[in-house]
């Protein structure tokens, strides 16, 4: 799982559907990939990220970046790629994301999170 | 044709072995990225840049379409064992295993369209007790539709076993609020036959602000009009007519037929 979809995500119950935004994510195995950087994408990317949340997860990984992001930062290139390196090049392989407010905690192995839900959780 | 639905739920019918064919099959391959092709053909996104959904996204097949045109995805699927040989196959997208007929949470309206090829009909059955088909779909489509922006678009292609379903699919996706339409390609071939769903948000380009309305303007009511319906005239069987509709619908459904001439359908001479 990369960190743009982690950014994205939300916990699948339907009680708690997008109150508790962003899943706390706990990596334990991470991969780093090699792929193009992709100007275009990075920067339509950026207008769909939660800044506060991408920072925070940036931070726990340790990758230090701005605290506020300013229109300016788009033409920045050298900040540019390193949002491309973190947001599509940073896959957690294995680890855990849990939900903060119901504590329902989805495993990720291989790569992939698993989000399927018990029959009881169902909507 | 038997239908995979009716075999076995999705998670259990692709296992390993199921799973291997869309590594090892060419001809599985072809038609899977062949329709995938046509699906984001008919989502009509931007020239790059975008983020699509993949709902059943199964080895990556449709995604890598995608990725070659410079769009990043995120892709679902309920069978472990075909998001595995996505992993293979090295997608360039990020795979999660979820079951689409629960729904699904992301942020409000992040992706720029959804395509989906040859799932949801799995829907439509009912793997256990708890399931309710019309529930499962609206389960979906309503989150799609938050997850969709505004003026996005969303391709389905599926396999309906009669037309019920059809309406059944189309009447979920008009509740959440979508706009749908229904595109059948090569219509008159069962074999080629392939059935689109495409969905939109709602568009963004192309409203104007109505005009206020002055004095000189006059609110225009035109008459109703009725419509004769063309009354069906049935032809003589075996007749000249009869033989070139007939030469006609197979050449529709793809069929190698000989051109019409002055000889078609003629009369023999008596005397032969």
């Amino acid at each position: 799982m990369r960190l743009l979809t982690h950014n994205l995500l939300m916990c699948n119950l339907k009680t708690c559907a997008g109150q508790n935004f962003p899943l706390a994510l706990q990596a334990n195995e991470i991969s780093e990939e090699n792929t193009e950087f992709n100007l275009v994408l990075t920067q339509k990317m950026l207008g769909k990220l939660d800044w506060k949340a991408f920072h925070r997860v940036a931070d726990s990984l340790g990758h230090t970046l701005p605290e506020e992001l300013t229109p300016e930062d788009q033409n920045n290139d050298e900040l540019m790629q390193r949002l491309h390196h973190l947001l599509f090049n940073i896959v957690v392989l294995s680890g855990t994301l849990t939900c903060q407010s119901c504590g329902r905690a989805y495993p990720i192995d291989k790569g992939i999170p698993n989000m399927l839900l018990e029959d009881s959780e169902e909507a | 044709m038997s239908r995979p639905e009716n075999v076995a739920p999705a998670q259990y019918y692709y296992n390993s072995e199921e799973a291997e064919k869309y590594t090892s099959n060419s001809r599985i391959i072809e038609v899977q990225a062949h329709m995938s092709q046509r699906a984001i053909e008919l989502l009509q996104l931007p020239s790059s840049g975008c983020l699509v959904l993949d709902l059943g996204c199964g080895s990556g097949l449709s995604g890598s379409e995608l990725s070659d045109s410079g769009h990043f995805w995120i892709g679902m699927d309920i069978s472990p064992s075909m998001l595995l040989v996505a992993l293979d196959r090295e997608a360039e997208g990020d795979l999660m295993l979820a079951d689409i007929g629960n729904g699904f949470h992301f942020a409000p309206g992040c992706f720029d369209g959804c395509i989906s090829i040859s799932a949801i009909q799995w829907l439509c059955n009912a793997e256990k007790a708890s399931h309710n088909p019309y529930k499962r779909f609206s389960n979906l489509f309503n989150s799609l539709y938050k997850a969709l922006a505004r003026g996005a678009r969303a391709v389905f292609q599926f396999y309906p076993a009669h037309p019920q379903q059809i309406e059944i699919i189309t009447q979920s996706a008009v509740k959440a609020g979508f706009m749908a339409d229904m595109v059948i390609d090569f219509p008159e071939s069962t074999k080629a036959k392939k059935y689109y769903l495409i969905l939109h948000t709602g568009s963004k380009s192309g409203y104007m602000n109505p005009m206020p309305l002055n004095d000189e303007d006059e609110v225009k009511v035109s008459k109703r009009k009725i419509v004769k319906k063309e009354k069906h005239v049935k032809c003589k069987n075996k007749s000249k007519e009869w033989i070139i509709n007939k030469k006609e619908r197979q050449r529709k459904q793809g069929k190698e037929i000989r051109p019409d001439t002055k000889y078609t359908g003629r009369k023999r001479h008596d005397r032969f």
